[in-house]
């Protein structure tokens, strides 16, 4: 009786009508806070991307000679190619140069070298803020050797370069050079085509220079006696 | 083949313990086959990254950048390049040399001339090998 009666409680039980609890439709508030979070995070991390472009894009200044020129724009051959510049009404213009102080677009002309600073767009063309005439620049000769110091005296040393090749390079008087040094040299050459040096870095460590591979003798070209020089057949 | 053919438990035990030594035999092989004849060194990276680093000198320059227009009279330079070398860094008026540190970073202060300015930054290795890398930078006094 007692097993009857459990047994039916148990059915009754199971016969009755549970709510069943549905998975929310809407995002828990936690969630919805993460999503703002990370919608911040992304819009700050957007901002400083953008910042950061424009700031590459932003004060900019292409050197180099004029080659074409309209009312709203000039093309200049640049040590790294052509580029082009936008001109607008905002546009100033200046002479660095002495006897033409006043200049306007149309006081420029072929061959000037000029410079443009302003902002480039994502297409590299850059909108000037300011043209300025410069002074014809000399193209920059100063170069730099790297060698070992083979010989010295009276501040001309001999400079013994990778290629194995000997430079004479006059040695700046305040600089102290020994024979068998490491150097990094930087100046111009003159006109005996001897390197005037404005710059001797002595290389603490040393170098290494090594010997030119030359070839063996049995490696040399050798005419075989039964080679003919090769002449043309007619018939 | 008859197979209503009763066995003798004998037969039967016989044929469970084949079926069993043959299923152990396979087994044995697929692992001897995956795990040792073609087995991989345990300790792959013991002595560090597989990478290694490249043996053809080069130089990157970070700063600064291309076509760049300064208000100030100094520039940071600043790339990577090997480990302990000579950069030199020349401008027509200014000489510098410095040391990469051992990640190969190199960073620095050049002072500029009014205009345009040509940076050419120079890398050395012992046996006198170079790379180089120019940048044009325009210094300008006044800001537009």
């Amino acid at each position: 009786m007692k097993y009857l009666l459990v047994l039916l409680l148990v059915t009754c039980y199971l016969l009755l009508p549970h709510p069943i609890r549905a998975a929310d439709s809407t995002p828990s508030a936690d969630i919805k806070s993460k999503l703002e979070e990370l919608k911040k995070e992304i819009a700050s991390k957007a901002a400083k991307l953008k910042q950061e472009v424009n700031k590459k894009l932003q004060n900019k200044a292409y050197v180099g000679l004029l080659k074409t020129k309209s009312d709203t724009s000039i093309t200049l051959a640049s040590n790294t190619g052509p580029k082009l510049i936008s001109i607008n009404q905002d546009t100033a213009f200046e002479s660095k140069v002495k006897n033409r102080q006043k200049i306007s677009l149309k006081g420029l002309s072929e061959e000037d070298y000029i410079t443009a600073l302003g902002d480039v767009d994502e297409t590299q063309v850059l909108t000037a803020k300011k043209v300025i005439l410069l002074p014809k620049a000399k193209p920059s000769t100063k170069t730099y050797l790297w060698g070992k110091i083979i010989s010295e005296e009276a501040k001309l040393a001999t400079l013994l370069g990778r290629d194995q090749k000997n430079t004479a390079v006059s040695i700046p008087k305040d600089v102290k050079v020994r024979v068998s040094d490491f150097i990094i040299a930087t100046g111009r050459y003159n006109e005996n085509d001897i390197f005037e040096a404005e710059f001797v870095y002595v290389i603490k460590q040393g170098g290494i220079l090594k010997p030119k591979k030359s070839a063996s003798p049995s490696a040399s070209i050798k005419a075989s006696p039964s080679l003919k020089p090769a002449t043309k057949s007619t018939n | 083949m008859k197979l209503t053919k009763k066995l003798t438990t004998k037969q039967f035990v016989i044929s469970q313990v084949a079926i069993f030594i043959i299923s152990l035999i396979f087994l044995g092989g697929l692992y001897y086959i995956l795990n040792v004849q073609y087995s991989q060194p345990k300790n792959r990276f013991a002595q560090g990254p597989v990478t290694i680093p490249p043996k053809t000198l080069r130089i990157d320059l970070d700063q600064p950048e291309e076509d760049t227009l300064v208000f100030d009279g100094e520039i940071i330079i600043s790339g990577k390049t090997g480990p302990n070398l000579e950069v030199l860094i020349i401008t027509d008026s200014e000489d510098l040399v410095v040391k990469s540190k051992p990640d190969g970073k190199f960073s620095t202060i050049l002072k500029l001339d009014e205009g345009p300015n040509k940076i050419t930054t120079a890398v050395f290795d012992a046996a006198g090998d170079s790379r180089s890398v120019e940048r044009n930078v325009y210094y300008s006094k006044e800001k537009i």
